[in-house]
């Protein structure tokens, strides 16, 4: 998949955080993200969708080691961030900015729209001169859809949807190549969702952004998505065009997943649902089968004894002994 | 109302205030609405709606600073003036709610037994605790939550958040209410999970022939779920009809922006016939359309239509008076279908507007 313009490459990627040791129980290891490799293009977007606790804000994190990898590389812009210390990933972090589900929360109330908007700079590029940084934060407020005076305004005067937009000017004002959204319109209702969502596309196709973006709305993803990557305990089930797998979803599990989005359909021709039963197992039990065979209608002896491995199948990867 | 079969329960110039210390809120400004049995009803609307107000009023539990007025008949009394005692034995019992997030609404120190038996107890003197226990056995067993006896054991913390609301649901169905009020109970859950609970709650429906109350924002749930809608903006009745009619021809510019504002999976993923599997591409990307500006200050509701300000088919009449909640035109009476809007036209004449307002 590494095209020339590939911005962010990651390979078999793995994060595991230990838990403190029970009394009777012996140290116990969560496995939330095993083993995950995808690859992103210059201006693409890649969807990383599955229930929660499948390890799709972990995996987000990890590409932007906010938390510690601890196996594989991710390599942005050709370098790998884990070989890097923290200072220097903190000097690469101009080019990798995150927005927050939490629009307000994530905000800090003590200071002023331009403040906040400006703190990127202020750490990456601190030699800009006071009216050069105030110039930068006006022109990424105008870009943004935020009118000048609401520079000296504070976080709660705003509404859910302005305090999302205030976020990613913050994000968008050292001008990353990757920008990284964890259920960045969750908070915020459907009127004001689309203005966000909008707002996303638009400056995605203006700066040539590469956007990794996580969600648990199935609808909105469709609609974001170059990309889908569909994860369950960590590990990849699918991956690959996102308009292919949800005309044509080949794991059972991006099936039912898919087949459980409640839709605005009236026509008869709506697919049959595929029911899961039981929910997701523990994240600390290490799989010697396929992770989702506990829940999988299709699953087999096979499936118990051995993990399936990611294999090319109709234009993207399927991790499924059984996929179709 | 037109229907001939008598309401359940109907709600009638439906007023609700709340005072705080920057002003009244004006949350809800005048409903009038029937529920009849057996049917499920979808409320839709986005935050500070009144969707959820309107309905805690039935049951009086709006928080202490609300003032109501008009009034809720059911079974020939006015719930919204009821005394306490006289409330509780309907609610719990006749009319039962669940509510969004099952953490808070179940009581942490109390394992879900004594709950359960509680709520049955309650309304059922005289019930033997074995005969409750049994009770609750079966409910939990009906919303398909594996080894219901061990269950009863354990305290809500113990529970995932889909088992959670299992519970919940199975609390309130265990008297066998004759209307059940769900405030977005599936909003906080994963969609497989959401699929799973709704369609208990679809069968529980049909089998008891309860009429269901579906307070939601997700407008793939209503569609999936309701036969009938109801939309409201800004503490008002937008549109009301048949699910599938007023989703499919949207009268109301207010349900048409909505409708138009939500990605849609449907409409999209179209595989090319004969292709041998290939997606079309012009699927997916037209953009969404958003509605301009945000709600209102509910303080300092507009005087005319509260839509008005954010509307793509407004006139500057509709900011002088409040549009009356009427027929559609061209309808027919039985038809249902309402609307409060002095536009007149076709969904399609709406989107025409819809597209030519200030990109």
């Amino acid at each position: 998949m590494a095209a020339s313009d590939t911005i962010l490459e990651v390979e078999n990627l793995s994060v595991h955080f230990r838990l403190g040791r029970g009394l009777f129980s012996g140290r116990q290891i969560v496995r939330a993200v095993e083993n995950v490799s995808f690859a992103l293009s210059r201006g693409e977007t890649l969807s990383i969708v599955g229930e929660s606790g499948s390890g799709k804000s972990t995996l987000a994190r990890a590409v932007l080691r906010l938390v510690p990898i601890t196996l594989g590389s991710v390599r942005l812009n050709g370098e790998n961030l884990a070989e890097l210390s923290d200072e220097q990933v903190r000097q690469r972090r101009q080019n990798m900015q995150m927005v927050f589900q939490d629009p307000i929360a994530s905000l800090s109330p003590r200071r002023t729209v331009e403040q906040i908007i400006a703190e990127p700079l202020m750490v990456h590029n601190p030699d800009l001169s006071r009216d050069e940084r105030a110039a930068r934060v006006r022109e990424t407020m105008d870009a943004i859809g935020l009118l000048p005076d609401m520079r000296n305004r504070y976080p709660h005067e705003f509404s859910g949807g302005q305090a999302q937009r205030i976020g990613i000017a913050r994000a968008l004002i050292v001008e990353p190549t990757l920008l990284v959204a964890d259920e960045p319109v969750s908070a915020l209702d459907v009127s004001i969702q689309a203005q966000v969502l909008n707002l996303l596309s638009e400056i995605k196709s203006q700066r040539s952004l590469s956007l990794l973006f996580i969600s648990h709305d199935l609808s909105v993803v469709q609609h974001v998505s170059d990309q889908l990557l569909v994860l369950y305990l960590g590990h990849v089930m699918e991956v690959g065009p996102a308009a292919e797998i949800y005309a044509n979803p080949q794991n059972p599990y991006t099936q039912a997943l898919l087949s459980a989005v409640p839709r605005i359909d009236f026509s008869e021709q709506r697919p049959a649902r595929t029911r899961l039963t039981g929910e997701l197992p523990s994240p600390t039990m290490e799989h010697i089968g396929c992770p989702f065979a506990s829940r999988c209608p299709k699953a087999q002896a096979l499936c118990q004894q051995a993990k399936p491995k990611l294999e090319p199948r109709q234009g993207r990867d399927v991790a499924c002994h059984f996929p179709g | 109302m037109t229907d001939p079969r008598t309401p359940l329960l109907s709600i009638r110039d439906l007023f609700i205030e709340f005072y705080t210390p920057d002003g009244t809120v004006k949350a809800v400004n005048g409903i009038d609405l029937d529920l009849y049995k057996g049917e499920v009803l979808g409320i839709v609307g986005e935050s500070g709606s009144g969707k959820s107000q309107s309905w805690m009023a039935t049951l009086g539990l709006l928080a202490d600073n609300a003032r109501t007025s008009g009034a809720v008949t059911f079974d020939g009394q006015n719930l919204l003036e009821l005394p306490t005692k006289a409330l509780n034995p309907i609610r719990g019992k006749r009319i039962s709610m669940v509510f969004q997030d099952p953490m808070t609404s179940l009581n942490p120190y109390l394992n879900i037994q004594t709950q359960m038996v509680e709520a049955l107890r309650i309304h059922n003197r005289g019930m033997s605790k074995q005969d409750a226990r049994q009770r609750c056995i079966e409910m939990l067993d009906r919303v398909a939550i594996p080894a219901a006896e061990k269950r009863l054991k354990q305290f809500p913390h113990e529970l995932s958040g889909g088992m959670r609301q299992r519970v919940m649901i199975a609390l309130a169905l265990l008297n066998d209410p004759e209307i059940l009020i769900a405030d977005e109970p599936t909003t906080a859950l994963d969609v497989t999970i959401q699929a799973e609970i709704l369609d208990i709650l679809t069968d529980l429906q049909r089998e008891r022939g309860m009429a269901v109350v579906f307070i939601t924002h997700d407008l793939g749930v209503v569609a999936e779920l309701c036969s009938r809608v109801c939309v409201m903006y800004a503490g008002r009745l937008a549109e009301v009809g048949p699910v599938e009619d007023v989703f499919t021809d949207a009268r109301h510019p207010y349900t048409l922006s909505l409708l138009k504002a939500t990605p849609r999976a449907a409409q999209t993923a179209q595989v090319v016939a004969g292709s041998g599997g290939a997606v079309d591409p012009t699927g997916s990307r037209e953009e969404l359309y958003a509605i301009p500006g945000a709600p209102p200050n509910m303080r300092m509701p507009p005087p005319g239509c509260p839509f008005e300000p954010r509307c793509a088919c407004a006139n500057p009449d509709c900011a002088l008076s409040v549009p009356a909640l009427e027929p559609v035109d061209g309808t027919a009476a039985e038809a249902g279908r309402l609307k409060a809007c002095f536009r007149q036209g076709t969904s399609a004449e709406l989107s025409e507007a819809l597209l030519t307002h200030g990109r």
